[in-house]
């Protein structure tokens, strides 16, 4: 899921406009939802959020209804519990175990899926955002916005290097099935053990080569770059 | 020591009995001296563990030898945060493995980190990114996030941060291991064109035949020490030096040799390190008509 998305704020149609506006669409989109407690609002931005994503970013709808299907279902375990309660008042379906009377009421139906569309709302917005802005980016952005460099350059080099330890993980992984690494349960819980250590011992040794490196090209005391062009 | 270069000749960057061990007990270097003249091609050889990426961390000051001297254009190294500045901003030294030194997810914004760190204006950076990136032919990368490239790809971005400095000297550790002919072929043609631009050219490398084409003057290292200093031609001369250090000679030497040994070739000659020289002489011998 995660590359999924980085896949597509590398190459949406919307990757060149400027990560303020973008920022601010998000915003607006996720304060909208948070502040009506009306379903028209919520719908509307949700649909609106696909409208942009398809049209302008050119990202399928597909993609992105799948993308929210994951929160969606945290979020509908989590509501659904809302719509029930104990002998209620206007009951659109109710059943009674032993002398306790559990059913669905009409009001807290209403709230389940105003709370459920309003939380949706606020998901599609974020993921508008986070759809068409590359990371580096949205980092740009957090230091027009005055976030603490020392945050800033930490979220830089967690992106970059999340990469090369995904990378490293699945070269280990792969020569250690070669080696008949995980066939067995014994030999797989023995072949995750040297993998978890020795990813722990390289990327100590790759921190300590990063700062030479860094060094190198005349590093002190934060990490400066270019802001992107934008035509 | 073989072959001390002509002391009349000014040299840019000169290291004088230098000794480093590891905190581990292993030996970098022992007593190590070697003198790089200005504007030349230089090819670093020697066996794995013989000291060539130690060298190049002492060359621009990352690692400080326990004892003896390195000196850049005649002045002793200054290891104060001034002084390392200064030195790095002159001499760039590309790293091995490209996924230590591209530290952005942004190419473009990797490039602009030397410039910057410089003290370059914004828009001199830029200038600088906009030229490495043209010099080096990666301007279609410019927005790619560095996780999609290909290795070859990564190395000449790596390149480009280095150039985007516009060090006089440039050193490469390993610069073709791990490509392919053709990525080898680009690094190459790159780095004859920065030394046509007049800058010191160093690198690490194995491929035998490359040394024989590309460079001018080689430095071979065995166990942390300097055992040959000089043009490549005399360095393959020496069959008994090549053998103790682990290394092979250019194919075009071998087979002279062997053409020698059949008869089919005169003896005496000088061995030929290439291959348009071991042409010349079959021509010679069996086209003279």
């Amino acid at each position: 899921m995660i590359f999924t998305i980085d896949q597509w704020a590398w190459s949406n149609g919307l990757r060149d406009t400027s990560p303020r506006r973008k920022g601010l669409a998000a915003l607006v989109g996720l304060i909208l939802s948070l502040s009506f407690p009306l379903p028209a609002v919520s719908v509307t931005v949700i649909i609106l959020t696909a409208l942009l994503l398809t049209v302008k970013a050119r990202i399928p709808l597909r993609t992105f209804l799948k993308l929210m299907t994951v929160p969606a279902a945290f979020l509908l375990t989590g509501t659904v519990t809302i719509a029930f309660s104990l002998s209620p008042v206007d009951a659109v379906w109710q059943t009674s175990i032993y002398s306790y009377v559990i059913g669905i009421s009409a009001q807290g139906l209403q709230e389940a899926s105003t709370l459920l569309l309003r939380s949706l709302g606020a998901t599609a917005s974020l993921y508008f955002f986070v759809l068409t802005t590359p990371m580096v980016d949205a980092i740009e952005l957090f230091n027009d916005l005055r976030t603490p460099r020392v945050l800033t350059d930490l979220m830089l080099l967690t992106y970059r290097f999340t990469f090369v330890l995904m990378e490293t993980t699945q070269a280990m992984i792969t020569a250690q099935e070669a080696r008949l690494g995980y066939t067995t349960t014994a030999n797989s819980f023995r072949s995750f053990g040297i993998l978890a250590a020795n990813l722990f011992i390289r990327s100590l040794l790759r921190s300590r080569d990063l700062y030479t490196a860094l060094a190198a090209r005349g590093y002190e005391d934060e990490l400066r770059v270019l802001p992107r062009k934008r035509g | 020591m073989i072959n001390i270069v002509n002391p009349n000749i000014h040299s840019l960057l000169e290291a004088e009995h230098i000794e480093f061990a590891y905190p581990d007990g292993t030996t970098g270097l022992n007593r190590l001296s070697m003198t790089i003249q200005q504007g030349r091609k230089v090819a670093i050889v020697g066996a794995n563990g013989s000291g060539k990426s130690t060298l190049f961390l002492h060359l621009n000051g990352t690692l400080k030898p326990r004892r003896g001297a390195i000196r850049f254009q005649g002045k002793e190294l200054d290891y104060s945060r001034k002084g390392l500045r200064e030195l790095r901003s002159r001499i760039g030294l590309v790293f091995q493995d490209p996924d230590v030194q591209l530290f952005s997810a942004s190419v473009e914004q990797d490039i602009s980190f030397g410039p910057l760190n410089m003290g370059l204006s914004p828009a001199e950076a830029r200038q600088r990114v906009d030229e490495a990136l043209e010099v080096t032919g990666i301007g279609d990368l410019r927005h790619r996030p560095v996780h999609g490239l290909s290795y070859g790809q990564k190395k000449r971005v790596c390149i480009a941060g280095i150039y985007a400095m516009k060090p006089e000297v440039i050193i490469l550790d390993e610069p073709l291991a791990w490509l392919d002919p053709v990525g080898a072929k680009h690094i190459l043609a790159l780095l004859d064109r920065l030394h046509e631009a007049g800058t010191t050219v160093i690198m690490s490398l194995h491929q035998m035949d490359i040394v024989a084409r590309w460079a001018q003057d080689v430095i071979v290292l065995h166990k942390g020490e300097t055992v040959f200093e000089g043009n490549p031609l005399s360095l393959f001369a020496q069959d008994d030096l090549l053998h103790r250090c682990g290394l092979e000679t250019p194919w075009p030497h071998e087979m002279y040799h062997d053409l020698v040994r059949m008869g089919l070739l005169p003896p005496g000659e000088a061995a030929p390190v290439d291959k348009s020289g071991l042409l010349d002489m079959i021509n010679r011998k069996f086209c003279k008509r």
